[in-house]
Parts: C-alpha cells; structure tokens; sequence
C-alpha cells in the first residue's frame, strides 16, 4: 500500500507540480487549495502526511494543521512556505510539525520527510 | 627739575659721585612721561661744563618734549591694543567658522545617512516582499524541474541540457531572494571566536567564479583569531571574494592580509584586477547600484552592513592596481 500525502497550496501551479512529483515517487496523492478544504478532506479520509502551505486565504495552514491534528493524530504534517518567520515556525515545530521547509522545496528532502 | 648746579641740588646731588662728576655734568633739566596719568619715564637735558641757568622757554620746551613723548607712547600702545583686539576678533572669526563648518558638515553627514537608511528601509521593505512573493513561482518551477528531470530520456541531451540550465538560474534567482532578504534583517551579531584563514578558505571555496584564481593568505600569527559572527563573516568575505574574482575573470591572485597595530587591526582583500574606476568609488557602497550589468548591486551594501553591525568599517583603498577592500576592526579595549 503507498503511503497518502495530501498536498495543500492555494497556487495551482504548486500543487499540480508537487503531486506529479511525489505520484511518479509512487505516492497517492490528493490536493486541496484552502485550509478549509484540507480540513473537510481529513474528515472523510485518513491520510499518512500532509504538506501544507502556511500562507492561504481564509485559515492558514498553522491553523489547518491544529483542526487536522485533532481529527487524524498521528498524520505527519510538514509546513512549507514562501517566508521565513523565526517565530511562527519554532511555535510550529513545538507544535508537533515534522518540519518547516522553505519554498522553493528541496524535494529530496520532501521525499526523506515521506518516506516511512 | 630744572636744577641750574646739580650737583647741589636737592633733587639730583645724590647722581653727584657716580653720575654727573665723571662725566662733568653741571646742569640738569629733566621733564616727566606719562602714560595714563602715571609717571613711566623721564626726558633728561644734561648740560657739560659750567653750570647754567635754565631759562623758561627752555623749561618750557622740555616739557613739551616729554608731554610728546608721552602721547607717542600712548598712541603705540593704543596702536598695540587695537591691533591685539583686531587679531582676537579674526582668531574669534575663524573659530566661529571653523565650528560653523563643522556643524554644517556633521548636519550633512547625518542627513546623508537619513536619507541613506531611509532609502535603506524602503528599499528593504518592497525588496522583502517581492522576495517572497518570488519564492512560490520559483517553487513551482524547480518542481517542475525536478519532474522533467526525472521523466525526460538520457538521449534527450538537448531537453536536459536545457533542464540544468533551469536548475542552475532558479538556485542564482533563489542566491538573489537570500541576498536581498538578508539585506533587510539586520540579525544582531552572535560572536564567537573566529580563524580567519579557516573563514577566507572556506568562503573562497563557495564562490564559483573564484576557479582560476589563486588565493594567497598573509595572516600572522596563525590561526589568526577574530570575534565575529561566522555566518555574517562568512557572507562578508563571500561577498568581497565574488567581486573580486568576477574582476579578475578567472586569472588573476586575490590577496587576504591583515596588519594589526594600536588602532585595532585591518584585513584587506586585495585583488590584481583591472580596480574600481574614480567615477564608481564613491557609490559602490550604496544599495542597488552595480558596476557589473548582472550585479543586484546589494553586496557591497550588505557587507558594509554587516560590518557597521560589528562595530567595524568597510572601505576601498586606493592601490595602483587592481581594487583593495578593508575591514578595519577597531581595537576593543581590554579590562
């Protein structure tokens, strides 16, 4: 069975990119463009990982990683984003994120974050 | 006086033995000088041979010599007043102009650096959001990459060429995000002690255009220890390698020494490259200007940053050839 990523970014591009990548890694993968989304998505399905976005309208993806926590607790979720905010991202790694990776991604590092 | 035998006259017989005898004075007639009413002097008439008798008009006339006396010395030391007053006045003058002066260029040294940290901060603030707005396209291009790189065929050597050429310009566009983003957080140093051989080494191994160049370090007594902050040392002299290799183009010798005296110490990075022409000397320091046409124009200004955030300086030296940059690290007083 291939391990589930859920793949959240309010830019098309990123997502459609990240998902070819990680698919053709042979992971399943399903995308979701807001927080909302995302949240709704874990409600009905469980996943392995989700990488999620920090920066998106409407709940940021800090906010989407506590309401996924609760529905899914063990889900490793890694925060990625555009900016670098010292705070935000110690406040997220004492949060339980697997990591707090910088956009653009290194995708090696993506693909050893997944890998079981 | 107008002692007609003076040497019985009360008023001169005691000059008798020592003065007018062996000279063979017989008559005096002396008038008084002053000077503001006090007595500073006295116009002498001696007479030789028989005694005489001074007549009026002669009295007269001696009075009137020293009365002129008295005025031509009052007129000098008046003349000497004013002109003591005169050179107070100019020394006054001078001194009001040369404060005057030196008011008006600290006014304009500090204005200079308003405007330059305002331009700083503005700059800094539309440079930090376009830099992160930048860093999602990019994101979604090295993704992209990464993909095309794994599915297109070995024997499309074309499309991978093209596909490293796509690498290499997001990780130069990603170096410039980092760049300009560094130039607008000003992180306080965290020092520690550094090798400053050890740190020109490594820095010089990251700038790729320092291949072909020969590096020569001068630095005694070695290891040669400094208190900085690696990372931002490490940028600095990053920084002061790349430009010098791009002048060099790839032959050439970049320099590092260091002279330490009562001042503090000095490193320089001194490169035999064509140098900085007279007309870039002055601006080179200043954001986003560039003498390179693929320069951000923003390293210069971010290691001189980074060395006002030591306490230290950054300047150009003038040397005969090529281009000498300084670090001067002032010398912290030792308790």
């Amino acid at each position: 069975v291939s391990t589930s990523v859920l793949v959240v970014d309010d830019e098309r591009n990123i997502r459609t990119t990240l998902a070819h990548v990680l698919e053709s890694e042979g992971f399943e993968v399903l995308t979701a463009a807001t927080g909302e989304q995302a949240v709704a998505m874990c409600k009905r399905r469980s996943f392995d990982a989700v990488l999620l976005d920090v920066r998106m309208p409407g709940i940021d993806g800090i906010e989407a990683f506590r309401r996924i926590r609760k529905i899914l607790s063990g889900v490793k979720v890694i925060l990625m984003s555009a900016y670098s905010v010292a705070g935000v991202e110690r406040e997220a790694l004492d949060a339980g994120v697997v990591a707090f990776l910088r956009k653009p991604l290194d995708i090696e590092r993506v693909l050893d974050l997944l890998r079981p | 006086v107008a002692a007609h035998d003076a040497r019985v006259d009360p008023d001169t017989s005691e000059f008798t033995k020592a003065y007018l005898d062996p000279i063979g004075i017989t008559s005096m007639l002396d008038a008084p000088v002053r000077k503001e009413g006090m007595l500073v002097g006295v116009v002498c008439h001696e007479h030789v041979g028989h005694s005489r008798v001074w007549a009026a008009d002669e009295q007269e006339f001696a009075a009137s010599v020293a009365d002129f006396v008295s005025l031509a010395l009052e007129a000098g030391d008046r003349r000497r007043a004013e002109q003591a007053f005169r050179v107070a006045q100019e020394q006054l003058l001078r001194q009001q102009w040369q404060a005057r002066t030196q008011v008006e260029s600290e006014l304009a040294r500090v204005e200079a650096e308003l405007v330059r940290s305002t331009r700083l901060a503005t700059i800094g603030q539309i440079a930090a959001s376009i830099a992160h707005e930048l860093r999602n396209p990019l994101a979604a291009i090295r993704n992209a990459e990464y993909y095309l790189k794994r599915h297109v065929p070995d024997h499309e050597s074309r499309c991978r060429e093209h596909l490293e050429i796509i690498g290499q310009e997001i990780h130069a566009a990603d170096g410039i995000i980092d760049n300009l983003l560094e130039m607008t957080r000003a992180k306080e140093p965290e020092r520690r002690s550094v090798d400053l051989g050890a740190a020109v080494r490594e820095a010089f191994g990251r700038v790729k255009e320092s291949r072909g160049v020969r590096l020569s370090i001068d630095l005694r007594p070695d290891p040669f220890l400094i208190e900085a902050d690696p990372d931002q040392l490490r940028q600095l002299l990053v920084n002061l390698i790349t430009n010098s290799a791009q002048a060099l183009d790839g032959n050439g010798e970049i320099r590092v020494c260091a002279v330490v005296d009562g001042s503090g110490t000095a490193i320089s990075v001194i490169d035999d490259g064509p140098g900085v022409s007279e007309e870039h000397r002055d601006r080179i320091f200043e954001p986003l200007y560039s003498t390179k046409h693929k320069g951000t124009g923003l390293g210069l200004t971010i290691s001189s940053q980074i060395a006002e955030r030591h306490g230290w300086r950054l300047d150009l030296q003038t040397v005969d050839r090529g281009a000498a940059f300084r670090i001067l690290i002032p010398r912290t007083p030792t308790h």
